[in-house]
């Protein structure tokens, strides 16, 4: 009984937060086929891992925190057939979606800039431009916060020239 | 451009993106249905395979316990070695709930590859010379049933078999070692790439990995073509 509690409970609130998963998948997978083995592949350790969050943090840090390490992980594994693909994969995605070009051009440039980030500064541009605080992001990613506001200045200012 | 311009244009990526893709709790629960069951199987498949070892070393054990009851000698050497064999049985169960819990647990990236590299350099250190051990156990357990059927185990060169047990021991160790340290070094390059901020290391890793593959292709090549060889000529002496 408690067991079905326990998983009505969290499949609540995954589906409240499954935003986080989407968006950290369409950083990480850059084909729909891909999104969806890695979101599969997110809600699974989510679920596998739902006992260690204790409430010492927010539910959504916890769920940043499984997340971006089954993406990272899961990036390696993959990273041979990924290195063959074009990094064009998810912004043709969004060109189907989206009506406007100019807003279009803008969020493709945007993706291609943090893709050609190194994976865990993709993590830590993630969680910034979601507007998590520094505490939050050194909580999530275990380096410090001061290590945290170098690299942002750093990553800001590269973004800044790939998309300028 | 401005920060601000960039948490803009990120969210209005993310409308696109979100707009059609959400999971309904139906698509939730089948997702979770088949790989639950799949990952509760999928434990640490070495820790498993040296188990399962240790197992059968115990049964054979028992039965050489029981072919030898009347022999005061077997009994002082197979006692301890089934003692042994439950022992390292219980570190192999504890060992795999530590490697799960780490792999489950509320961690951050950082602190769950230090925690996985110290694994290897401790537990795992230990389990490997207990896998060693077992092995050896195994054999001998095996050995000493199959004399049993033809009159009474007997060493008839100690020294030489106490060379033999000693190698026994150090080529499982040394196999084992040679892939807790491919492992270990994957799980370092993995963790230095983060704290230096480059790939550099994964991919001069990916290139090791093609030259160990080529390395081990040659070795089973070697192996396969002495086997058969082997059976030939056993088969036509």
């Amino acid at each position: 009984m408690a067991d079905i509690a326990a998983k009505e409970k969290f499949l609540e609130q995954l589906e409240q937060n499954q935003d986080i998963v989407h968006k950290i998948c369409g950083l990480y997978a850059h084909n729909t086929h891909d999104r969806k083995d890695l979101s599969q592949d997110i809600i699974c350790q989510l679920w596998k891992a739902r006992r260690s969050f204790r409430g010492d943090s927010k539910f959504t840090t916890w769920m940043y925190r499984v997340a971006l390490n089954t993406a990272l992980l899961n990036l390696r594994r993959r990273r041979r057939r990924l290195r063959t693909e074009s990094l064009n994969g998810n912004h043709d995605n969004i060109t189907a979606e989206t009506g406007d070009p100019e807003i279009h051009l803008r969020i493709a440039a945007l993706y291609e800039a943090i893709n050609r980030l190194p994976e865990f500064d993709r993590a830590i541009v993630l969680l910034y431009l979601e507007q998590l605080s520094y505490t939050e992001i050194s909580e999530i990613t275990g380096i410090s916060e001061s290590n945290v506001g170098v690299r942002l200045v750093r990553i800001r200012k590269k973004l800044r020239q790939l998309l300028e | 451009m401005e920060n601000n311009n960039l948490i803009e244009i990120w969210k209005q990526g993310n409308r696109e993106i979100l707009k059609n893709a959400r999971f309904e709790r139906s698509e939730l629960e089948a997702f979770l249905k088949p790989k639950i069951t799949k990952t509760t199987f999928s434990l640490n498949a070495n820790i498993l395979v040296y188990m399962a070892a240790q197992l059968a070393a115990m049964v054979l054990i028992g039965f050489d316990l029981y072919a030898y009851r009347s022999n005061p000698l077997m009994l002082k050497v197979l006692i301890p070695m089934l003692a042994a064999c439950s022992a390292f049985l219980g570190y192999g169960v504890f060992l795999l709930c530590h490697i799960r819990q780490i792999n489950l647990g509320d961690f951050d990236l950082v602190t769950a590859i230090n925690k996985k590299c110290k694994a290897y350099r401790t537990h795992y250190e230990a389990w490997m010379w207990m896998g060693a051990v077992s092995l050896l156990f195994l054999t001998f357990a095996l050995n000493a049933l199959i004399d049993n059927d033809q009159g009474t185990y007997r060493i008839n060169r100690p020294v030489f078999f106490a060379v033999i047990c000693l190698f026994t021991v150090l080529f499982i160790y040394g196999a084992q070692k040679i892939a807790q340290s491919f492992a270990l070094s994957q799980i370092r390059v993995y963790l230095a790439d983060i704290r230096n901020d480059t790939l550099e290391g994964s991919h001069r890793l990916e290139k090791a990995k093609r030259k160990y593959m080529l390395f081990i292709l040659i070795i089973a090549l070697i192996l396969t073509i002495t086997f058969i060889l082997g059976i030939i000529k056993a088969t036509n002496p």
